[in-house]
């Protein structure tokens, strides 16, 4: 049942909803509607239906015995039990259908049990308990209520289950009322065919042949019985219950087998029985004595509605003391049904019957549209008139011209065959100020006749006058019309044609293809021909086609003009095959298509009514323009309209008012008042997603591998997500509405994208995006009936594209560290390039350094080359000198000095450049180098000189170059002082390692020297003038008769100890 | 012995050539019979058996002194070169040594001590300074032949004795800072030291180089 109808408040709510939107009293109007059929050739899986219900999307559901159907006014989606599928529909027989607060469907089966259909996801469900068995599988489920979110109670076959459930609706805790025929205090044994709860602790089950049991849980759980038999006093004639409803005023209705009873509200606790029935001769003398009440159900406006076998019914209520008044018929089975075994009313009033048929939902006003026919054979009318008592002379194209009554009936003819017309080719009736009757006929001129009539106005013979083409100047009439003068005018296919008032005189105003002459209300004579306009006028008494020069652009000049309708506010209204003009005096023309709300384009008939309105014929359908706002509003053949086939100008109206329109299929009359359209906003549901032109399939139905799904069913759908690459998708929508389909409009948009609205007049919509840029979106989309009124919450979907990888924000972020370390890197390559010219500059100081240590090292060495030979010649030649001079004392004495001399020179040097060689930096060759000279210069003397170099201390001990030399030099001189003064035996000379300190040594032990006195030469001055100046220490030890030492002590200052890092 | 001892002087300075021959001439025991101012000449004319001791300068000028000396000594391989040097560690010097030559002598040494290194040559001695006597037996050590380490290896492991880091050392031999290291370790292992100090020692000692 639709909406849940148990709780008060929300009837309160839906009452005050309709009677904001839909102001309209539906009892008026109801006896007259007009019923479509949904069936099995509509696409149900079956037309015998016994469960009906609208969801909370709009959305009609109908289960039959062939499975589940879901309509939305265009389209049905059958859903059935398929064994390869679990999610499918557990049992084909379906029993009933409710809806919870949470939109899941609950489905009763004959066969299954209960099953649950979640929209979201479109997958069927069984009841599973908590240990996932599934529950009351193969029970007949005939009745469920839904008490709450977790509670719900479901009748059987074989009891009442109170089923608790989990927020997944999986089964918690179950509990089962079952008739046990020993205690009275348990239910009833049939079939559960309904359950309502009246207050929170009081349930009412109604059963099939075991009467009505309410249970009360208190304290304890109290059961009572009403059936028949059960006290003397029993109301209940029998105990076939159907259905149970609570009413708007908190009643109980009980529907049975053989009519209606009830329990008012303050009875309904009561211990006895007081139960009262409505009397069933109510229902009318064409029903049967019972007549069996098989459902209830309550309007969105409180009312009280009952189907039976008969018929459907509204019961009215006098008063608060529920006094019947009446019953207003809406259904008889000659519409199509035998009976109605169930209903609902959905939100907008409309019904939506049930029975073994097929379903029939209301779809406008019966006698909005009447049709006549007569015969058999369809008759293709080609003008019509009503007369003054009321008979219909309708023209038709083979058969002249047929009177009806008021019943339809055709009861009098004027034909070619009863020679009153001259050809059965009827184009124009018209009934003059005399009450005589022109007929215009095709290429047979026209006939004037004389009808007699007997006391009811029914003709009953004529006395026909004709007027040949040649009288009149052409046998091609349209039209004929009588204008305020009294004048017959005429159009015939080769111009206009005038008679005179009083003689049967005629003018021809020749013209092209006339068809039809009207009059406006300033007086002047239109003409409507396939070639445009033509006006006449009366001073130059001649026509001429109208001059449309103020407004160019519009030309109906050459326009095909099939239609004509002068206006009360002296506007002209013309119909052509595209457009319906209006054309006003200043040459004011406004033109109507159906981009405007026309039916169509097609313009065969405009007929004002008396209200008004102006109604027009098109080929697609009729449509009616207020001549005040110039609304249109159109109706189709699903609004009931019988036919589309209009003739040209076979229009009329009665004079009650009614417009009567004729073509192909008879003609046509409309109750104006009965064409009402409830403007009803319809719901945009969606539909599909499609990728790529694919539709994307729900998670469960997507198959195996990579491929796109949805997370849930379109029309649930709330969020979507697209990769970059997907970028061309396609949404499809359609609008909820039953029988108004021609009228749905759809305006949607992607917000921020489209700036605008888009628009969209069909039947579905669908918008497709490509290249949407990465980002978030929303996509909207709302429908109307009428191009005013827009849903009211439009249908929003969130969509959002991923950027590319390139552009999502791991992206970035890769960039971000990317330019970092690129950055960084630059940094670093800089810094190096920087450390490498600076090294490069420190190498190339080094190298210059070097160099100029070579240059230096080179010039003295080049120096002494040259210097050397020099020496070398004086020292040969100081020799050769010698050996001549060999008896001179002093001459030999002189030169051995300068050999000695000389000698000391080139020893000098040879120092010298030997100190600047890099390598002889190691302290160790220093050292030897001493020891070296110390052998050579002691080798032909009685000194004995020994070394003792610590070798292995001294490897890695570098000097500098001042200190080689100075070294030198102080042992060069300690050893000739020895050599010369000390007359010693044995001379050393050591070097050793003491705590770090490297101490350099010569001893003799020879005689030694008191060194206060040493004052001879400058030796030892020099001496320590040498240590000084390389900051070593030097300490002389001597003693006259005890041997001297010279000893220097070096520390780290003039040591590099290369090796260490 | 009673016959002079006979010197061939190869000297490119015409006053010193004169000057060494007048010498050794006027000096009794020695003979002066051939004097040449190049070697090319000297080679050329000299005959095994015609001299006893050859003076022979380093720097000539063409044929080098120390290429004088080895074609001299395979010309007569009992004849005694003395180099005549200015420097007594010239390079060049070693080099005619290890090409042959005797010994050698200082240019500016006084005369009679030139004398007496020629006698001493002819006596079969060799004089040289304690410093080129040195290198010239070091040069007669051949690596031991089972060294543990590859040619790269001792190369390194020399470059390293002379003091070098390893910067320079990759720069010298045109290889990566890390490649030396690499070398190093590999050195470290396999002399089963731990330091630098160690490695250097270790080399010196086991003649590793």
């Amino acid at each position: 049942m639709y909406p849940p109808l148990k709780n008060f408040f929300q009837l309160l709510i839906w009452t005050a909803i309709l009677l904001i939107s839909c102001p309209m009293t539906y009892s008026q109007i109801r006896s007259n509607s007009r019923f479509s059929p949904l069936m099995a050739q509509d696409g149900l899986t079956g037309n015998r239906t016994r469960a009906i219900l609208q969801d909370d999307m709009g959305e009609i559901w109908i289960g039959t015995q062939n499975g589940l159907n879901r309509y939305d006014g265009q389209d049905v989606i059958r859903y059935q039990y398929d064994p390869a599928n679990p999610y499918s529909l557990a049992d084909n027989f379906i029993h009933t259908i409710v809806q919870d607060t949470h939109g899941q469907l609950w489905i009763g089966t004959a066969r299954a049990g209960i099953c649950r259909f979640d929209p979201s996801t479109n997958q069927f469900h069984p009841l599973y308990d908590l240990e996932g068995n599934k529950v009351l599988d193969k029970t007949v489920v005939k009745s469920i209520c839904i008490a709450s979110d977790t509670l719900i109670w479901i009748g059987t076959h074989r009891g009442l289950f109170q089923c608790h459930l989990t927020a997944k609706r999986q089964l918690k805790k179950m509990k089962v009322f079952r008739h046990e025929s020993d205690n009275p205090n348990s239910i009833a044994r049939g079939m559960i065919m309904d359950i309502v709860q009246t207050d929170p602790h009081t349930l009412w089950i109604g059963t099939y042949h075991d009467g009505l049991d309410r249970i009360s849980f208190g304290q304890d759980t109290v059961i009572d019985h009403f059936y028949k038999g059960k006290t003397s006093s029993s109301t209940f004639q029998h105990d076939y219950l159907h259905d149970l409803q609570i009413d708007a005023k908190g009643n109980l209705w009980i529907g049975t087998a053989y009519g209606a009873y009830y329990i008012k509200k303050h009875d309904l606790n009561h211990k006895e029985d007081r139960i009262q029935q409505i009397s069933p001769l109510e229902f009318g003398p064409e029903v049967p004595h019972e007549a069996s009440v098989n459902a209830f159900k309550l309007s969105p406006s409180g009312e009280l509605w009952m189907a039976t076998d008969h018929g459907l019914y509204q019961y009215l209520y006098q008063n608060e003391s529920l006094e019947f008044r009446d019953l207003i018929e809406v259904w008889d089975h000659s519409k199509g049904a035998n009976a109605i075994y169930t209903f609902t009313i959905d939100h907008t009033g409309r019904f939506w019957l049930a029975s073994m048929e097929g379903v029939f939902y209301e779809n406008g006003q019966q006698d909005a549209f009447q049709q006549f026919k007569w015969k058999e054979a369809d008759q293709l009318v080609r003008a019509v008139v009503e007369d003054q008592y009321g008979y219909l002379w309708v023209g038709t194209e083979t058969e002249g011209v047929h009177v009806l009554d008021k019943d339809g009936k055709a009861i009098f003819q004027l034909s070619q065959e009863n020679g009153k017309l001259k050809g059965n080719f009827v184009t124009e009736i018209l009934i003059d100020k005399e009450e005589k009757v022109w007929v215009g006929q095709f290429r047979a001129g026209a006939s004037r006749l004389t009808i007699l009539r007997n006391s009811d106005g029914q003709p009953i013979s004529s006395q026909a006058s004709h007027f040949e083409g040649s009288a009149l100047g052409n046998p091609d009439i349209e039209d004929i019309f009588q204008d305020d003068q009294g004048r017959i005018w005429m159009a015939s296919l080769a111009g206009l044609i005038r008679k005179e008032v009083i003689q049967d005189k005629f003018h021809f105003y020749r013209a092209r293809w006339g068809n039809e002459v009207t009059q406006t209300s300033d007086g002047r004579i239109w003409m409507a021909s396939s070639a445009g306009l033509y006006i006449y006028d009366e001073k130059a008494d001649s026509i001429r086609p109208y001059d449309y020069s103020p407004n160019p652009r519009i030309n109906l000049s050459r326009q095909i003009i099939l239609s004509l309708w002068p206006s009360q506010d002296s506007a002209l209204w013309a119909g052509t095959p595209h457009a319906l003009y209006r054309i006003k005096e200043g040459g004011e023309i406004i033109l109507f298509q159906e981009t405007n709300g026309l039916a169509g384009n097609l313009i065969h008939q405009i007929q004002g009514d008396k209200k008004g309105k102006l109604w027009l014929a098109t080929q697609k359908g009729i449509s009616c323009l207020d001549l005040n706002s110039l609304n249109i509003e159109s109706f189709f053949p699903e609004d009931g309209l019988p036919m589309i086939q209009f003739s040209d100008r076979a229009n009329a109206i009665r004079k009650s008012g009614e417009v009567l329109m004729g073509g192909g299929e008879g003609l046509i009359q409309l109750q104006a008042d009965k064409l009402q359209s409830p403007s009803e906003v319809p719901n945009v549901i969606l539909t599909d997603i499609e990728l790529f032109n694919q539709s994307i399939p729900i998670f469960w139905q997507a198959q195996e591998g990579n491929q796109r799904y949805l997370s849930q069913s379109p029309r649930h759908l709330k969020k979507l997500k697209f990769a970059y690459k997907e970028k061309s998708f396609t949404i499809k929508f359609k609008a909820i509405t039953f029988g108004k389909r021609h009228r749905i409009k759809y305006r949607y948009r992607m917000v921020d994208f489209d700036n605008t609205w888009n628009q969209v007049s069909s039947v579905q919509g669908q918008a497709t995006y490509t290249n949407l840029s990465p980002g978030n979106y929303k996509f909207q989309v709302q429908a109307s009936l009428d191009g005013k009124n827009w849903t009211e919450k439009a249908r929003d979907l969130e969509i959002s594209i991923s950027p590319p990888w390139y552009q999502s924000l791991w992206a970035y972020f890769l960039y971000c560290i990317l330019i970092l370390s690129l950055i960084g890197g630059a940094f670093y390559l800089r810094l190096r390039q920087i450390r490498k010219t600076y090294q490069t500059q420190v190498t190339i100081a080094l190298a210059r350094a070097e160099e100029r240590e070579n240059v230096r090292r080179r010039s003295a060495r080049d120096f002494h080359d040259e210097a050397g030979n020099r020496l070398t010649k004086l020292s040969l030649y100081t020799e050769l000198t010698k050996r001549l001079l060999g008896k001179n004392q002093d001459a030999s004495r002189y030169l051995e000095n300068i050999e000695k001399n000389l000698a000391g020179l080139s020893s000098g040097m040879r120092d010298f450049i030997w100190v600047l060689n890099p390598e002889h930096d190691a302290l160790q060759e220093t050292l030897n180098r001493i020891a070296e000279f110390g052998n050579q210069l002691f080798v032909d003397s009685p000194i004995q000189f020994k070394t003792a170099i610590d070798h292995e201390a001294f490897e890695y001990k570098k000097l500098d170059i001042p200190t080689k030399r100075h070294l030198i030099l102080i042992f060069k001189e300690a050893m000739n002082n020895c050599l010369k003064y000390s007359q010693a035996t044995e001379s050393r000379f050591s070097a050793y390692l003491e705590k770090d300190k490297v101490k350099v040594a010569f001893q003799d032990n020879g005689k030694g020297f008191a060194i206060e006195q040493a004052i001879k030469g400058n030796g030892l001055k020099n001496m320590r003038a040498r240590a000084a100046e390389i900051e070593i220490s030097l300490d002389i030890f001597s003693k006259e008769g005890q041997g001297t030492e010279i000893l220097c002590e070096l520390n780290t200052t003039h040591m590099e100890d290369s090796l260490l890092p | 012995m009673n016959a002079d001892i006979r010197v061939a002087i190869v000297e490119d300075d015409e006053e010193i050539l004169q000057l060494f021959s007048l010498l050794i001439e006027n000096s009794p025991g020695f003979s002066c019979p051939y004097t040449f101012s190049n070697g090319k000449d000297a080679v050329e004319n000299l005959r095994p058996g015609q001299v006893d001791v050859i003076l022979m300068d380093i720097d000539l000028p063409g044929l080098s002194g120390i290429s004088c000396t080895q074609l001299l000594r395979e010309q007569a391989p009992n004849v005694n070169i003395v180099m005549l040097t200015v420097h007594e560690d010239d390079q060049a010097l070693f080099d005619s040594l290890c090409a042959g030559a005797t010994g050698y002598i200082l240019k500016e040494t006084p005369p009679s001590q030139i004398l007496g290194h020629i006698q001493s040559a002819f006596e079969g001695g060799s004089p040289m300074s304690g410093s080129i006597a040195r290198r010239v037996v070091k040069s007669f050590h051949a690596p031991r032949q089972n060294s543990p380490l590859s040619e790269r290896e001792r190369e390194v492991l020399g470059l390293l004795c002379k003091g070098q880091n390893y910067k320079m050392i990759a720069e010298a031999l045109f290889v990566s800072p890390n490649t030396i290291k690499a070398h190093i370790k590999n050195i470290y292992r396999k002399l089963e030291v731990n330091t630098r100090a160690e490695a250097v020692s270790k080399a010196h000692k086991d003649r590793l180089l």
